[in-house]
Protein backbone atom coordinates (compact mmCIF):
# COMPACT_ATOMS: atom_id res chain seq x y z
CA UNK A 1 0.00 0.00 0.00
CA UNK A 2 1.78 3.49 -0.94
CA UNK A 3 1.49 5.80 1.50
CA UNK A 4 -0.65 9.05 1.54
CA UNK A 5 1.77 10.91 3.14
CA UNK A 6 5.14 10.06 1.41
CA UNK A 7 7.22 12.92 3.33
CA UNK A 8 5.45 12.42 6.62
CA UNK A 9 3.84 15.74 6.81
CA UNK A 10 1.53 14.23 9.76
CA UNK A 11 3.66 12.72 11.69
CA UNK A 12 6.48 15.53 11.65
CA UNK A 13 4.53 18.34 11.89
CA UNK A 14 2.00 16.67 14.37
CA UNK A 15 5.84 16.67 16.32
CA UNK A 16 6.37 20.20 15.75
CA UNK A 17 3.20 20.79 18.20
CA UNK A 18 5.00 18.04 20.68
CA UNK A 19 8.24 19.99 20.82
CA UNK A 20 6.23 23.15 21.17
CA UNK A 21 4.11 22.33 24.30
CA UNK A 22 7.62 20.68 25.56
CA UNK A 23 9.05 24.36 24.93
CA UNK A 24 6.29 26.47 26.18
CA UNK A 25 3.59 24.38 27.65
CA UNK A 26 2.69 23.38 31.25
CA UNK A 27 4.55 20.80 33.40
CA UNK A 28 1.46 19.43 33.93
CA UNK A 29 0.92 19.03 30.21
CA UNK A 30 0.52 15.55 28.96
CA UNK A 31 0.26 13.89 25.29
CA UNK A 32 -0.71 10.40 23.91
CA UNK A 33 -0.84 8.89 20.41
CA UNK A 34 -3.01 6.89 18.90
CA UNK A 35 -1.55 5.84 15.05
CA UNK A 36 -4.70 3.50 13.78
CA UNK A 37 -5.86 2.21 10.63
CA UNK A 38 -6.83 -1.73 11.23
CA UNK A 39 -4.98 -2.22 14.24
CA UNK A 40 -4.16 0.49 16.79
CA UNK A 41 -1.14 1.49 18.33
CA UNK A 42 -0.62 3.57 20.83
CA UNK A 43 1.15 5.38 23.14
CA UNK A 44 -0.12 6.21 26.36
CA UNK A 45 -0.28 10.16 28.01
CA UNK A 46 3.04 11.15 29.18
CA UNK A 47 4.27 14.69 30.70
CA UNK A 48 5.47 16.27 27.15
CA UNK A 49 8.34 17.99 28.53
CA UNK A 50 11.45 15.47 28.69
CA UNK A 51 9.23 12.86 26.82
CA UNK A 52 9.18 15.04 23.32
CA UNK A 53 11.28 12.10 21.59
CA UNK A 54 9.09 9.63 22.78
CA UNK A 55 5.78 11.52 21.95
CA UNK A 56 7.74 11.88 18.25
CA UNK A 57 8.27 8.06 17.73
CA UNK A 58 4.74 7.06 18.51
CA UNK A 59 3.51 9.41 16.03
CA UNK A 60 5.96 8.38 13.56
CA UNK A 61 5.09 5.04 13.69
CA UNK A 62 4.42 4.57 9.89
CA UNK A 63 4.37 0.32 10.30
CA UNK A 64 0.66 0.23 10.61
CA UNK A 65 -0.46 1.74 6.91
CA UNK A 66 -3.40 0.93 4.97
CA UNK A 67 -6.80 -0.59 5.84
CA UNK A 68 -9.88 0.92 7.09
CA UNK A 69 -10.74 3.59 9.40
CA UNK A 70 -12.32 2.17 12.37
CA UNK A 71 -13.31 5.26 14.55
CA UNK A 72 -15.38 3.17 17.12
CA UNK A 73 -12.57 1.16 18.36
CA UNK A 74 -9.67 3.84 18.14
CA UNK A 75 -12.12 7.00 20.08
CA UNK A 76 -12.72 3.96 22.77
CA UNK A 77 -8.97 4.02 23.64
CA UNK A 78 -8.56 7.62 23.45
CA UNK A 79 -11.34 8.22 26.00
CA UNK A 80 -9.37 5.01 27.98
CA UNK A 81 -6.60 7.67 27.88
CA UNK A 82 -8.46 10.54 28.29
CA UNK A 83 -10.63 9.00 31.25
CA UNK A 84 -7.96 8.24 33.85
CA UNK A 85 -7.31 11.84 34.72
CA UNK A 86 -10.17 14.32 35.74
CA UNK A 87 -8.16 17.50 36.76
CA UNK A 88 -6.87 17.91 33.17
CA UNK A 89 -8.74 19.61 29.91
CA UNK A 90 -9.18 16.46 27.70
CA UNK A 91 -8.05 17.57 24.14
CA UNK A 92 -8.32 15.02 21.11
CA UNK A 93 -6.72 15.76 17.76
CA UNK A 94 -7.83 13.58 15.08
CA UNK A 95 -5.93 13.84 11.91
CA UNK A 96 -8.23 11.98 9.04
CA UNK A 97 -9.93 12.18 6.23
CA UNK A 98 -13.03 11.42 8.57
CA UNK A 99 -14.65 8.84 6.02
CA UNK A 100 -15.35 6.11 9.20
CA UNK A 101 -14.96 3.06 6.45
CA UNK A 102 -14.98 0.15 8.82
CA UNK A 103 -18.12 -0.18 10.22
CA UNK A 104 -21.33 -1.52 9.74
CA UNK A 105 -23.52 1.39 10.68
CA UNK A 106 -23.58 4.55 8.90
CA UNK A 107 -21.62 6.94 8.09
CA UNK A 108 -23.29 9.47 10.57
CA UNK A 109 -24.01 7.36 13.32
CA UNK A 110 -20.58 6.12 13.33
CA UNK A 111 -19.23 9.40 13.60
CA UNK A 112 -21.78 10.39 16.38
CA UNK A 113 -20.90 6.99 18.69
CA UNK A 114 -17.15 7.62 18.06
CA UNK A 115 -17.24 11.27 19.39
CA UNK A 116 -20.09 10.24 22.02
CA UNK A 117 -17.69 7.81 23.66
CA UNK A 118 -15.22 10.75 24.72
CA UNK A 119 -15.08 11.94 28.39
CA UNK A 120 -18.00 14.89 28.66
CA UNK A 121 -15.83 17.87 28.15
CA UNK A 122 -13.65 16.69 25.51
CA UNK A 123 -12.35 19.08 23.21
CA UNK A 124 -11.98 17.41 19.79
CA UNK A 125 -10.63 19.13 17.38
CA UNK A 126 -10.25 17.24 13.63
CA UNK A 127 -7.47 18.30 10.79
CA UNK A 128 -9.49 17.00 7.82
CA UNK A 129 -7.39 15.88 4.74
CA UNK A 130 -9.44 17.16 1.89
CA UNK A 131 -7.80 16.37 -0.95
CA UNK A 132 -10.21 15.65 -3.98
CA UNK A 133 -12.64 17.09 -1.57
CA UNK A 134 -13.37 13.36 -0.38
CA UNK A 135 -14.14 14.79 3.27
CA UNK A 136 -17.09 16.93 1.96
CA UNK A 137 -19.74 14.06 2.07
CA UNK A 138 -18.99 13.71 5.59
CA UNK A 139 -18.06 17.16 6.53
CA UNK A 140 -22.26 17.73 7.94
CA UNK A 141 -21.87 14.55 9.98
CA UNK A 142 -18.55 16.04 11.94
CA UNK A 143 -20.06 19.41 12.37
CA UNK A 144 -22.94 18.19 13.90
CA UNK A 145 -21.00 16.30 16.01
CA UNK A 146 -19.88 19.55 18.52
CA UNK A 147 -16.54 19.63 16.94
CA UNK A 148 -14.15 22.02 18.81
CA UNK A 149 -12.99 22.76 15.38
CA UNK A 150 -12.25 21.85 11.97
CA UNK A 151 -9.66 22.46 10.13
CA UNK A 152 -9.49 21.90 6.22
CA UNK A 153 -6.17 20.93 4.88
CA UNK A 154 -7.27 20.84 1.30
CA UNK A 155 -3.23 20.25 -0.26
CA UNK A 156 -0.97 18.19 2.48
CA UNK A 157 1.95 20.60 1.95
CA UNK A 158 5.04 21.41 4.34
CA UNK A 159 3.40 23.79 6.63
CA UNK A 160 -0.01 22.39 6.15
CA UNK A 161 -0.22 20.26 9.60
CA UNK A 162 1.68 22.74 11.61
CA UNK A 163 -1.02 25.53 10.88
CA UNK A 164 -3.49 23.65 12.12
CA UNK A 165 -1.36 22.83 15.22
CA UNK A 166 -0.88 26.64 15.32
CA UNK A 167 -4.78 26.85 15.18
CA UNK A 168 -5.61 24.36 17.75
CA UNK A 169 -2.88 25.09 20.51
CA UNK A 170 -3.86 28.82 20.05
CA UNK A 171 -7.61 27.78 20.77
CA UNK A 172 -6.36 25.57 23.72
CA UNK A 173 -4.00 27.50 25.04
CA UNK A 174 -5.77 31.28 24.70
CA UNK A 175 -2.21 32.14 23.25
CA UNK A 176 -1.32 32.92 20.18
CA UNK A 177 0.31 30.53 18.33
CA UNK A 178 1.65 30.87 14.95
CA UNK A 179 3.95 28.77 12.37
CA UNK A 180 7.99 29.86 11.83
CA UNK A 181 9.94 29.68 9.54
CA UNK A 182 10.02 27.46 6.99
CA UNK A 183 13.14 25.27 7.07
CA UNK A 184 15.58 25.73 3.72
CA UNK A 185 15.36 22.60 1.67
CA UNK A 186 11.52 21.92 2.41
CA UNK A 187 9.43 21.05 -0.56
CA UNK B 1 20.60 -20.04 -64.43
CA UNK B 2 17.94 -21.44 -62.98
CA UNK B 3 16.56 -22.87 -66.55
CA UNK B 4 20.01 -23.94 -66.86
CA UNK B 5 20.22 -25.69 -63.77
CA UNK B 6 16.78 -27.30 -64.01
CA UNK B 7 18.04 -28.41 -67.66
CA UNK B 8 20.45 -30.52 -66.79
CA UNK B 9 18.71 -32.54 -64.21
CA UNK B 10 15.64 -33.35 -66.70
CA UNK B 11 16.52 -36.67 -69.44
CA UNK B 12 17.89 -35.34 -72.17
CA UNK B 13 16.05 -37.39 -74.38
CA UNK B 14 12.60 -35.37 -73.92
CA UNK B 15 14.33 -31.85 -74.60
CA UNK B 16 12.56 -28.96 -73.13
CA UNK B 17 10.66 -26.31 -75.37
CA UNK B 18 10.13 -23.18 -74.06
CA UNK B 19 6.99 -22.64 -75.13
CA UNK B 20 5.08 -25.74 -74.25
CA UNK B 21 5.49 -28.27 -71.18
CA UNK B 22 3.96 -31.21 -71.82
CA UNK B 23 3.78 -33.94 -68.86
CA UNK B 24 4.59 -37.18 -70.24
CA UNK B 25 4.67 -39.65 -67.32
CA UNK B 26 4.34 -39.90 -63.55
CA UNK B 27 7.42 -38.85 -63.50
CA UNK B 28 6.83 -35.41 -64.27
CA UNK B 29 4.48 -35.26 -62.05
CA UNK B 30 6.75 -36.36 -58.87
CA UNK B 31 8.86 -33.47 -59.87
CA UNK B 32 6.11 -30.72 -59.91
CA UNK B 33 3.46 -31.68 -57.32
CA UNK B 34 6.42 -31.52 -54.58
CA UNK B 35 7.61 -27.89 -55.51
CA UNK B 36 3.86 -26.48 -55.77
CA UNK B 37 1.70 -28.01 -53.95
CA UNK B 38 3.38 -27.47 -50.39
CA UNK B 39 3.19 -23.60 -51.40
CA UNK B 40 -0.61 -22.58 -50.90
CA UNK B 41 -0.92 -25.66 -48.53
CA UNK B 42 1.45 -23.51 -45.98
CA UNK B 43 -0.44 -20.21 -46.91
CA UNK B 44 -3.89 -21.73 -46.05
CA UNK B 45 -3.18 -23.46 -43.19
CA UNK B 46 0.78 -22.60 -41.87
CA UNK B 47 0.57 -19.98 -39.56
CA UNK B 48 -2.53 -21.55 -37.58
CA UNK B 49 -1.65 -25.06 -38.34
CA UNK B 50 2.03 -25.21 -37.32
CA UNK B 51 1.99 -27.12 -34.81
CA UNK B 52 5.63 -27.81 -34.14
CA UNK B 53 6.82 -27.50 -30.68
CA UNK B 54 7.70 -24.01 -29.88
CA UNK B 55 10.30 -23.21 -26.79
CA UNK B 56 8.47 -23.01 -23.45
CA UNK B 57 7.58 -19.08 -22.47
CA UNK B 58 10.47 -17.93 -20.67
CA UNK B 59 8.93 -16.58 -16.93
CA UNK B 60 9.69 -13.19 -16.43
CA UNK B 61 10.49 -11.96 -12.91
CA UNK B 62 7.42 -10.78 -11.16
CA UNK B 63 7.13 -7.39 -9.95
CA UNK B 64 7.86 -7.44 -6.09
CA UNK B 65 4.59 -7.23 -3.95
CA UNK B 66 5.83 -5.47 -1.12
CA UNK B 67 5.00 -1.82 -1.26
CA UNK B 68 8.39 -0.05 -2.13
CA UNK B 69 10.19 1.57 1.11
CA UNK B 70 9.47 4.97 2.48
CA UNK B 71 11.24 7.93 1.61
CA UNK B 72 11.65 8.48 5.33
CA UNK B 73 15.65 9.18 4.86
CA UNK B 74 14.13 12.09 2.91
CA UNK B 75 11.17 13.40 4.94
CA UNK B 76 12.05 17.32 4.65
CA UNK B 77 12.34 18.82 8.33
CA UNK B 78 8.90 19.72 9.63
CA UNK B 79 7.76 23.03 9.55
CA UNK B 80 8.28 24.58 13.39
CA UNK B 81 5.76 26.50 15.59
CA UNK B 82 6.97 30.06 16.88
CA UNK B 83 7.18 31.06 20.43
CA UNK B 84 3.54 32.00 21.82
CA UNK B 85 2.41 35.74 21.84
CA UNK B 86 0.90 36.17 25.57
CA UNK B 87 0.12 34.61 28.67
CA UNK B 88 -2.03 30.96 28.71
CA UNK B 89 -5.20 31.04 29.87
CA UNK B 90 -6.24 27.43 30.86
CA UNK B 91 -4.62 24.77 33.23
CA UNK B 92 -3.33 21.51 32.28
CA UNK B 93 -4.09 19.66 29.53
CA UNK B 94 -4.39 16.33 28.27
CA UNK B 95 -3.98 16.14 24.29
CA UNK B 96 -4.50 12.77 22.42
CA UNK B 97 -2.91 12.62 18.95
CA UNK B 98 -4.42 10.60 16.77
CA UNK B 99 -3.37 9.83 13.01
CA UNK B 100 -5.20 7.85 10.79
CA UNK B 101 -3.38 5.51 8.61
CA UNK B 102 -5.91 4.13 6.58
CA UNK B 103 -5.99 2.82 3.18
CA UNK B 104 -8.76 5.67 2.74
CA UNK B 105 -6.34 8.49 3.12
CA UNK B 106 -4.66 7.31 0.15
CA UNK B 107 -5.84 10.09 -2.45
CA UNK B 108 -4.11 12.56 -0.42
CA UNK B 109 -0.74 13.70 -1.74
CA UNK B 110 1.78 15.93 -0.98
CA UNK B 111 1.75 18.75 -3.49
CA UNK B 112 3.60 21.94 -3.87
CA UNK B 113 1.22 24.60 -3.19
CA UNK B 114 1.95 28.00 -1.86
CA UNK B 115 1.32 27.73 1.30
CA UNK B 116 -1.29 30.53 1.73
CA UNK B 117 -3.85 27.94 -0.65
CA UNK B 118 -3.76 25.63 2.25
CA UNK B 119 -6.92 26.44 2.83
CA UNK B 120 -7.04 26.01 6.57
CA UNK B 121 -10.04 27.30 8.88
CA UNK B 122 -11.14 26.31 11.50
Amino acid sequence: MRTSDPNAFRSAEAGSAVDWLGAHGRSGDEVGVIVFSDEIRALDPVPVRGNEGRVKSALADRSNLGGGTPLGPAFDRAASMLGRRAAATPVVVLISDGVPNATFVSQRTAIEEAVRALPSGTRLHLIAMNGQRVFEPVRSHWESAGLAGIHLVDHLQAGAISSAMAAILSAETGQAVAVGAIPAGTP
Amino acid sequence: MGGRLLASTLPRRQPLRATRHRVRSWRDVLLIVPLVVPLPLWAAFGPEGDDTPRPAPVATPAAPTTAPSLPTSAAPPPVPLAAPVGPRSTGDMTAVVMIDQSASDAHQRSERVPLGRSGLGC
